[in-house]
């Protein structure tokens, strides 16, 4: 089933730039999309415009085959979340518990239950002894994984992730890649959309959209789009060491499939 | 950094800690009463005020907030409190007449000394008084409670739960924000700017070039947290749960009956014009006395046998 489908979506912030210009695609229930593309290519624009933070044009953005518009954006964006970059600017609450009370009560769960929920979903992420820390006391990747722990309280059937770990450290960013992987394999069904600049994590989905100057340049499975380094170079992407060296060794005929240097290395 | 830090909350598990916040707020201003009503004697001023005194001394006690940090407010108000001395003394009151000492033609009289006194003793209650009461109640609990006494203002439509909203916000980013301001700071001298050397007119162009990224970065701090707070389903107009609740218990009632007759007894005092040679009123505040440390006696033993398991 096609869980969003987008036709000929366009957005400017003003008159000059034109931040998405006339999308049309559509993204399947259950997949892992990773979406691509430099800096200021509208990845952002777009995933606000999908969550209904900004407006879209009409009768642009279809999901859960449901028409995004004025009155269906409560309803849609209940069955949605996203997580975005900065921990810090996403974390409401002033202790951990707080910050996961703030999305139920907002869903008007009943104080009673409240506990457990947050007891149940704070054990997912690990952060269970974090529960009556002060995001000040939290590094950067516990606030991320707190971050994800509210957005699953909220059973979405689509989570978007909007560079979450661009700015986190080496090993907060391998925490949250594992807690998203752990994620998807505990809720096979959910469509998950992460915008990254991090093309290991783009080998990873089950699928990769490029986006260049507000447009879709290529839809496609990870190992055909990412390969092409021309075409990545060309819409401004960099392409780690590694995935080039790896590129290379496979037109030689050589397969490797170690993600860091030193793992190609013991494979060779 | 450390002048903000004066006040602060302190986690501990004390009786006073765990008042409910709603009950203390209202002591606070219970006590304030009683520190601000004025006696027509001097002795009844310093023996009520010294009452105050321990009482309030007890309760810092109490609630585990270390006077270090009482003293330093003290400290912090070093320049109010030398302009009151001045001003008190230099200026002589109408009816002094109890010359203490002059310097030159100057007299100094007792009763401006004991006035000053009198004012910086109830100064420093106060901000002792309030900042037992900062220390021991997370800045969350104070919100919910002024949330709980200004419900009344929604009949005329005061937005109540959006003002808590907007002050517990508040308090959560202090710290981000300070943080904020030191990378500033640091960026900025890392490109010469000097913020603690220098005329006042560089001095001031140091501060701007502060505040100017530090807006900016708020501005956009403010609009991702908006949108974070949409996306997670945030309606001010909609119906809401709470997760917090705040709780009455017999020793909010306790508590509140003290503070409530200190303040009683302290206008009563004045009212009736009782004085150290009103008969009986010796005895009496003896009496009073022994009962507020017997039921506060009572009160700690009966907590230590519910808490200590
Ligand atoms: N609030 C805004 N007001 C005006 N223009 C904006 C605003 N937000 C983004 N833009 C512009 O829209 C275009 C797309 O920005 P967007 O944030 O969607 O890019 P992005 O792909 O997410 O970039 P990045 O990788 O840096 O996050 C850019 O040209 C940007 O300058
Ligand atoms: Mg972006």
């Amino acid at each position: 089933m096609k869980i969003i489908e987008v036709n000929h979506l366009s957005y400017k912030y003003n008159e000059k730039d034109v931040a998405i210009n006339d999308v049309s695609f559509s993204i399947d229930e259950g997949k892992y999309v990773a979406i691509i593309g430099h800096n200021g290519s509208g990845k952002s624009t777009f995933a606000k415009l999908l969550m209904g933070l900004l407006e879209p044009n009409e009768n642009s953005i279809k999901e859960f085959g449901i028409d995004l518009n004025r009155k269906t954006v409560h309803e849609l964006r209940s069955r949605m979340g996203i997580v975005f970059q900065n921990p810090d600017n996403q974390f409401v609450g002033a202790t951990v518990r707080d910050d996961l009370a703030f999305g139920l009560e907002n869903r008007c769960i009943k104080r009673e239950d409240m506990d457990s929920i947050i007891n149940e979903y704070a054990e997912k992420v690990n952060m269970v002894e974090f529960l009556d820390k002060e995001p000040e006391n939290l590094s950067g990747g516990q606030k991320q994984r707190v971050a994800i722990a509210g957005v699953l309280s909220m059973n979405p059937e689509i989570v978007i992730f909007d560079e979450a770990t661009a700015m986190l450290d080496p090993r907060g960013k391998k925490e949250i890649r594992e807690t998203i992987l752990k994620m998807k394999k505990d809720n096979p069904g959910m469509t998950i959309l992460s915008i990254t600049h991090d093309i290991e994590e783009a080998y990873q989905a089950d699928e990769v959209i490029a986006f260049n100057d507000g447009k879709i340049v290529f839809q496609g499975k990870p190992e055909d789009v990412l390969k092409d380094e021309k075409k990545l170079q060309e819409i401004g992407l960099d392409i780690p060491f590694v995935v080039s060296l790896r590129n290379k060794l496979e037109a030689k005929g050589i397969n490797v499939r170690g993600s860091s240097l030193e793992e190609v290395v013991k494979e060779l | 950094m450390s002048s903000i830090t004066l006040g602060r909350y302190v986690p501990r598990d004390t009786f006073i800690h765990r008042l409910d916040p709603r009950v203390k707020i209202l002591s606070l201003i219970l006590l304030m009463v009683a520190i601000f009503i004025s006696y027509s004697t001097w002795e009844m001023t310093f023996i009520i005020g010294g009452i105050l005194a321990l009482f309030i001394f007890l309760l810092a006690l109490i609630s585990n907030t270390s006077f270090k940090a009482l003293f330093k407010s003290l400290r912090a108000m070093w320049f109010l409190i030398i302009f009151l001395l001045l001003v008190n003394v230099l200026v002589k009151p109408k009816d002094a007449q109890w010359v203490a000492f002059s310097i030159g033609s100057l007299n100094i009289y007792w009763e401006s000394i004991f006035q000053s006194l009198k004012i910086i003793l109830r100064l420093f209650l106060m901000v002792s008084l309030t900042m037992i009461l900062t220390t021991s109640t997370k800045p969350l609990d104070l919100t919910y409670a002024l949330e709980w006494y200004m419900k009344p203002l929604k009949f005329i439509k005061f937005p109540t739960h959006e003002v808590a909203m907007t002050i517990s916000i508040a308090l959560r980013f202090i710290p981000t924000l300070l943080n904020e301001v030191e990378r500033i700071m640091k960026a900025q001298t890392s490109r010469g700017v000097d913020f603690k050397h220098g005329r006042i007119s560089s001095r001031f162009k140091a501060i701007i070039s502060l505040i100017v990224p530090l807006f900016i970065a708020s501005f956009q701090r403010a609009e991702e947290l908006a949108d974070s707070m949409e996306a997670r389903g945030y309606n001010p107009k909609a119906k809401r749960t709470t997760y917090h609740k705040l709780r009455f218990s017999v020793n909010d009632l306790f508590a509140f009956i003290l503070c409530g007759a200190f303040m009683a007894a302290t206008i009563v005092f004045t009212v009736m014009d009782f004085t150290i040679k009103t008969p009986l009123f010796v005895p009496w505040l003896v009496i009073g006395c022994f009962c507020v440390l017997v039921y506060l006696f009572g009160l700690g033993a009966a907590n230590a046998r519910r808490y200590k398991k």
